[in-house]
């Protein structure tokens, strides 16, 4: 049916041209046996003209002959395209130029690098003389410290070195008792929160 | 009434079928949209729009250079697309079409020849009337 449409022509709308159908025809399965009514049966090929059948292979011959000088034309085409992009003239002249920016790229970089590293060395050292700075005044500071604590340390020994000639010694101990004996202290004395010493005096009787 | 519409009708696809890469036309812009037809496909090279529109064409778009380049690449042709390559004169003309069209060259000329045959007896019997 499709035939005498044609392969172009009025096809129905609902459906698209049925390239993929399944062959899903008739009731049987391929394991039941063939009918009763088909015993006898000899299936033969419907007649072939000989003189159409000539010019029809003739015609297919032709066209398949110039399709495959199409697609190989076009296989070829499509091969030179590929080896020119990959080795042709234009690829190398853009294989050179990507080279020659990648050197003069990578001369930047270095140059970059070594001006970077000139500005950290500058850092560095500053950092270094600061911290030298740093230590020395450091050292100064302890030794300054130190200078002090000695001071202190030797102030206390002269303090008890001077409190030493008061103390109460075995030979001083019968002088020092007759001398506190000789002078009672009064501790019976209070004092105010402005600093005033209140001294109890003997007031009425 | 349900109307199917086709707003973009079907398109010519680059599909893979069993491993192969062909060129097919594949069903899209109408009610179906989930036919097996373009599951996959890799690239939409035209469109065909098989109902006739308002001054009776029916559009067809190809975009040759693309299908070079992929026949370029060993890609299958389907039979309709092999026709409607023909038509448009990239490929020799396919036989189905040549065969159809003789085919219908035959029956009108058989049809021509019979009017002309009825034409000519009712002449003549017109004119054996007239005679008698």
């Amino acid at each position: 049916m499709l035939r005498t449409l044609g392969g172009l022509g009025a096809l129905p709308p609902c459906r698209a041209p049925a390239l993929l159908l399944l062959p899903a025809r008739g009731r049987k399965t391929r394991h039941d046996p063939p009918a009763k009514s088909k015993v006898g049966l000899v299936k033969t090929p419907p007649a072939v003209d000989p003189a159409e059948f000539f010019v029809l292979a003739e015609r297919y011959r032709q066209y398949r002959q110039t399709v495959r000088a199409l697609r190989l034309e076009f296989v070829s085409e499509v091969r030179k395209k590929v080896h020119e992009a990959r080795a042709g003239v234009l690829a190398e002249r853009r294989a050179q130029e990507d080279a020659a920016e990648h050197r003069e790229l990578m001369a930047w970089n270095q140059a970059e690098n070594r001006r970077l590293q000139e500005l950290r060395l500058a850092r560095l050292r500053l950092e270094a003389q600061e911290q030298e700075q740093r230590q020395a005044e450091e050292r100064v500071r302890r030794a300054r410290e130190e200078q002090a604590r000695m001071q202190l340390k030797e102030q206390e020994v002269l303090r008890l070195q001077e409190e030493a000639k008061n103390f109460i010694t075995r030979e001083n101990l019968e002088a020092r008792v007759e001398e506190a004996l000789d002078n009672p202290k009064d501790y019976n004395w209070a004092i105010t929160k402005e600093g005033l010493v209140v001294k109890p005096q003997h007031r009425g009787s | 009434m349900v109307h199917l519409k086709f707003i973009n009708a079907t398109l010519h696809c680059k599909a893979y079928r069993g491993s192969h890469l062909t060129i097919c036309l594949a069903l899209g812009g109408s009610a179906h949209k989930e036919c097996p037809r373009d599951g996959r496909f890799m690239e939409r090279v035209g469109s065909h729009n098989p109902l006739p529109h308002s001054h009776g064409e029916k559009l067809v778009a190809l975009n040759l250079d693309r299908i070079r380049h992929w026949i370029g690449c060993g890609a299958h042709l389907s039979k309709p697309m092999e026709k409607l390559l023909s038509l448009s004169g990239f490929f020799p003309l396919h036989l189905v079409t040549i065969t159809n069209a003789e085919r219908c060259k035959e029956m009108r000329s058989k049809q021509a020849h019979e009017l002309l045959l009825a034409s000519q007896t009712t002449d003549t019997q017109a004119t054996d009337t007239e005679a008698s």
